[in-house]
C-alpha cells in the first residue's frame, strides 16, 4: 500500500532475518552431499544416476506443476530437489533406472502437489513414493529385503568400519557416519528439530536391545548388535532427514517427543512382525497420519500454558 | 537465530565482545527466552552525541501520544504561546496533559495524521523565533518538602510518556504505584533494536540524571529495589552505569545485564523475566510487584521534578539504510519528520519507507510531514532493499513459533484467521500477542504474520463484544 510521496506502508517489523525457502532446502542438500558420495563410492555411479535422474523428475514435475496447472508459480525453492534427493537415498542401489524418475513423479504429483503443495501434504512426498514402489513392484524389493549387508563378526572394529561405508538395501544408509554428520549439521544450524530424532533413535535403540537374545542382555555382543541393527537398513537416515520433516511432524515440543517415540515402536514392532526391511517407512507413514491428532492434543492455548510447557 | 543477517553494516567496528566491568554488581540474572537476537553489527554500535535540531517554523503537536484519550485543548487559534506553555489539558484520567514545544501563534487546531491511517487533533504553532519559556507546573516548595502526591502532580503537569511496549502516561503508573505498592523498580535501559540507539546517546549523556530519576521513584511508589536493565553487550553503557552506582548504597539500585533479545524491552517481558512471573491479558506489572519504567522517561521526570521542566523535547536517533549520516536528535515534541531527515542527509530518491520508531517495533508512516510524538525515539529511513518480497506458501517450520517470546503458535493463528475462525484464534490466545515482530522476521516464506495476527485481533474482540479497539501509539 502506498502513501502520499510513494511511501510504502506494512505493518511491522521493516526488518527481515533473511532466511528463505530456498536457503533452508540448499542447506538439506548440503547436508545429504556427503552420504550420497559415500553411497557413489560403496555402490558405483549409478547412484549418481539414479540421484540425477530422481531429482531432475521431482524438480521438472514441480515446475511444471506450479508453472502450468496452478498457475501461481513463485519461484522454484528447492524443496523438490530435496524430495528427489531423499527418494533416491531411500531405494535399493540396484533398482531399475526407470523407477526413481516414476517414485519422484508420484512423490511431486500426487502426494506433495494434489495435497495443496509445500506445507500441506500430510505424508513426506519421497516416504510415500517409496510406500508406493514397494507396493506396485514388490518383485524389485523382494530379493534385497533380507540382505542388510552385516558382516559375519560382529566386532567394535568391524562395527567402526561398517559406520564409515557398507553396502545397504537403502543408499542413504551406506554411510551412518556421513548421515550423523549431516543431520548434526542440520541441527546446528536449527533446520531440524533435535527432540524428534532423540527420542526417535533412543526409542529404537532400548526396543532392539529388550528384543534381543535374552541371556546375552548385558554383553558387548548385544551392545553391538544393536549398533549394528540401528546402522543398517534405513533407520538413521528416516529418524533423521524424513521424520523430521517440519511438514509432516507434529508442531509442539511435546507432541514432537511423543511422535519420535512412537515411530521408534513401531519400527521395532513392524520389524518383528512382518514388513522385514520396510518398517521404518511404514512407522514413519503411520506416525504422521496422526500428527493433526497429535497437535490437537497439545495444543498450548488448550492446556493453558505453563512455564514447562515451552 | 543463526540465520540473522538482517542490516548491512556501514563500518564494522567490532567493539560489541567486550567483558563486563569487573566491579558491576550483579544480583540474578534475568531470563530471557524467546524473541530473537539480532546480528551484532554497526547499526547497534553507533553512539551519536545528540545534537539539537533548529526550531522549525511550524510544529504540529498532536493532543494524543499514547494509548488513551486525547488531551482537551485549552487555547484556540491566534493565541500566543510561550514554549512549554500547556495547550492541552488532560480532562480524563486515562489523559496527558500537551505543551508548546516553540514560542509563537496558534494558526489552527485541527485534525492532522500522528499514526499511521489515524488523525488526532492537533495544534498547529507559528514559531516566532523568541523561544520564550512558561513553565506548566507552578513552584509550591522546594523539592525536599515535597510529598509523594506532590511529586506524582508535577509529574502529572509535566505530562511525560513511558514507552514500553505501550505507551502510557507516567503519572498514571506511579500513582497506580502509590496504590498499590510495588516492591521493584526495572529500569529499562535495554537496547534491542539496530538504528533505534537513541538510549545509548541519552545514557551516555544523562546517566546521573537517569539515576535521580529513579531514586524520585523509589521514594514516591516506595520501592525498595531497583534494577537497571542493560544489555549485556553493551560494556561502555555499563561503565556509565556502574560508575555512578557505586558510589550509592550497595544492593538498592544495581545492574542487571541481560542478554539483549529482541523485544525484551517490552513491559511484560521484563517482568517475566527478572520476576518470573506471566503476565496476560489485563495482567499489570504491578501484580508483580514491578513497576517499568523506560530511561528517557525517568530523565523527563527528574527535570520534571527538579527543573519544572515539561516534556516538550524527544531524544530521536534518525538512522536506516537511506539516511545519509546517522545522527541523534533533541528535537521538539511537532518537528515534522521530514525536517530530521533533511538534517541527515537523507537521500529521498531511494526513499521507500519511514518507520516512526525502532525497524522491528515501529510502524511506518504514510506521510513526511507527519509530526515527532513524546514516544517517538527513532527514525528510520528504508530504502527498496528492506521492503518485503512476495510471501510464499507456509512450509511450517515453526521458526515463529520459536521465536514467539509469548509462546503462541503464530503461524496456526495467521490460518485460523485467513479461514476466518475467529473462536479458534481466540482460543490459541491470539488476544495475547504483543505484536513484536519476531515471528514475521524469521518467517522463511515471509509471511507478513503481524500483519494478519494485528486483523485477527481486532476481529476477535469484535467477536467477543468488546468493540473499543484501542489505537496503539507508536513507539
Amino acid at each position: 500500500m502506498n502513501g502520499q510521496a510513494g511511501l510504502t506502508i506494512t505493518a511491522l517489523p521493516h526488518l527481515h532475518s533473511g532466511v528463505s525457502v530456498a536457503r533452508i532446502m540448499y542447506t538439506v542438500l548440503i547436508a545429504l552431499a556427503p552420504a550420497a558420495v559415500l553411497a557413489a563410492f560403496v555402490s558405483g555411479p549409478r547412484v549418481g544416476i539414479i540421484m540425477a535422474l530422481s531429482m531432475s523428475t521431482a524438480a521438472a514435475a514441480e515446475w511444471i506443476i506450479l508453472c502450468i496447472i496452478q498457475r501461481r508459480f513463485c519461484g522454484i525453492d528447492g524443496s523438490a530437489l530435496v524430495t528427489g534427493a531423499l527418494l533416491a537415498l531411500v531405494l535399493p542401489p540396484h533398482v531399475p533406472l526407470w523407477m526413481a524418475p516414476l517414485g519422484a513423479l508420484f512423490g511431486i504429483a500426487l502426494v506433495k502437489a494434489a495435497s495443496g503443495g509445500l506445507g500441506r501434504n500430510f505424508l513426506n512426498p519421497a516416504l510415500a513414493a517409496k510406500a508406493f514402489l514397494v507396493l506396485a513392484y514388490p518383485a524389485m524389493f523382494a530379493a534385497v529385503a533380507g540382505n542388510t549387508g552385516q558382516p559375519e563378526q560382529l566386532t567394535w572394529n568391524s562395527l567402526l568400519y561398517f559406520c564409515i561405508a557398507h553396502q545397504d538395501t537403502w543408499l542413504g544408509a551406506a554411510s551412518p557416519a556421513a548421515l550423523v554428520a549431516g543431520a548434526v549439521f542440520l541441527m546446528y544450524l536449527r533446520v531440524i528439530d533435535r527432540v524428534l530424532p532423540l527420542a526417535y533413535i533412543g526409542s529404537a535403540i532400548l526396543l532392539f536391545w529388550a528384543t534381543g537374545e535374552s541371556s546375552t542382555l548385558f554383553t558387548q555382543q548385544a551392545a553391538i548388535a544393536v549398533c549394528f541393527q540401528l546402522c543398517s537398513g534405513g533407520v538413521l537416515i528416516v529418524a533423521l532427514f524424513m521424520a523430521t520433516d517440519p511438514v509432516t511432524s507434529p508442531a509442539l515440543r511435546t507432541s514432537r517427543l511423543f511422535y519420535g517415540m512412537a515411530c521408534g515402536v513401531l519400527t521395532v514392532l513392524f520389524s518383528m512382525f512382518g514388513a522385514q526391511g520396510h518398517a521404518v517407512m511404514y512407522a514413519v507413514l503411520v506416525m504422521s497420519c496422526m500428527v493433526p491428532l497429535l497437535n490437537r492434543w497439545c495444543a498450548p492455548g488448550q492446556r493453558g500454558h505453563t512455564k514447562d510447557d515451552y | 537465530m543463526r540465520f540473522a543477517s538482517a542490516h548491512r553494516s556501514r563500518t564494522s567496528p567490532d567493539t560489541f565482545q567486550g567483558k563486563l566491568p569487573e566491579e558491576t554488581v550483579v544480583i540474578k540474572k534475568p531470563k530471557v527466552r524467546g524473541g530473537v537476537l539480532l546480528k551484532a553489527d554497526a547499526a547497534f554500535a553507533e553512539t551519536p552525541k545528540i545534537e539539537p535540531v533548529p526550531a522549525p517554523a511550524q510544529v504540529i503537536i498532536p493532543l494524543l501520544h499514547h494509548d488513551g484519550t486525547p488531551a482537551v485543548p485549552c487555547v484556540s487559534p491566534g493565541d500566543l504561546v510561550a514554549c512549554g506553555q500547556c495547550i492541552g489539558n488532560a480532562a480524563h484520567e486515562s489523559a496527558a496533559p500537551v505543551h508548546a514545544s516553540v514560542s509563537g501563534t496558534i494558526t489552527a487546531i485541527v485534525p492532522y495524521p500522528y499514526v499511521v491511517r489515524r488523525d488526532a487533533m492537533s495544534v498547529i504553532i507559528e514559531n516566532n523565533g523568541k523561544d520564550e519559556f512558561a513553565s506548566p507546573i507552578p513552584y509550591d516548595k522546594p523539592v525536599k518538602e515535597c510529598k509523594a502526591d506532590d511529586l506524582v502532580n508535577r509529574i502529572a503537569l509535566s505530562g511525560i510518556i513511558d514507552a514500553n511496549g505501550s505507551a502510557v502516561p507516567l503519572y498514571q503508573k506511579l500513582a497506580a504505584a502509590v496504590r498499590r505498592p510495588a516492591d521493584l523498580l526495572i529500569v529499562n535501559a535495554l537496547i534491542t533494536e539496530p538504528y533505534a540507539n537513541a538510549r545509548s546517546a541519552l545514557i551516555h549523556e544523562r546517566a546521573e540524571e537517569i539515576i535521580t530519576g529513579a531514586t524520585i521513584c523509589m521514594t514516591i511508589t516506595g520501592a525498595t529495589r531497583c534494577r537497571i536493565a542493560v544489555s549485556e553487550k553493551q560494556p561502555e553503557i555499563h561503565k556509565v552505569f556502574s560508575s555512578l552506582i557505586n558510589a550509592r548504597e550497595a544492593g538498592e539500585i544495581t545492574l542487571a545485564p541481560m542478554k539483549p533479545r529482541y523485544p525484551f524491552h517490552h513491559e511484560q517481558l521484563l517482568v517475566r523475566a527478572f520476576t518470573g512471573a506471566e503476565l496476560r491479558g489485563a495482567g499489570s506489572s504491578l501484580d508483580a510487584g514491578c513497576l517499568v519504567i523506560g530511561c528517557e522517561a525517568l530523565a523527563a521526570l527528574r527535570d520534571a521534578v527538579m527543573e519544572l521542566m515539561p516534556c516538550y523535547v524527544s531524544v530521536v536517533a534518525v538512522g536506516g539504510p537511506a539516511a545519509g549520516s546517522p545522527k541523534t536528535f533533541r528535537a521538539r515534541i511537532g518537528t515534522p519528520v521530514r525536517t530530521l531527515l533533511e538534517a541527515c542527509a537523507t537521500d529521498f530518491t531511494v526513499l521507500r519507507k519511514v518507520v516512526a520508531g525502532g525497524p522491528l517495533s515501529g510502524s511506518a508512516i504514510q506521510d513526511l510531514n507527519m509530526p515527532v510524538l513524546k514516544t517517538t525515539s527513532a527514525i528510520v529511513a528504508l530504502d527498496s532493499a528492506s521492503l518485503f518480497t512476495k510471501s510464499r506458501p507456509c512450509m511450517k517450520c515453526r521458526r515463529c513459533q520459536d521465536a514467539c517470546p509469548v509462546r503462541l503458535e503464530p503461524a496456526r493463528l495467521v490460518s485460523a484467521v485467513q479461514a476466518g475462525d475467529y473462536a479458534a484464534a481466540n482460543v490459541c490466545r491470539i488476544t495475547e500477542c504483543l505484536e513484536c515482530g519476531c515471528c514475521s522476521y524469521v518467517c522463511p516464506s515471509r509471511i507478513n504474520l503481524v500483519h494478519w495476527l494485528q486483523y485477527g485481533k481486532v476481529m476477535v474482540k469484535r467477536a467477543n463484544g468488546n468493540t473499543t479497539h484501542k489505537v496503539q501509539a507508536i513507539a
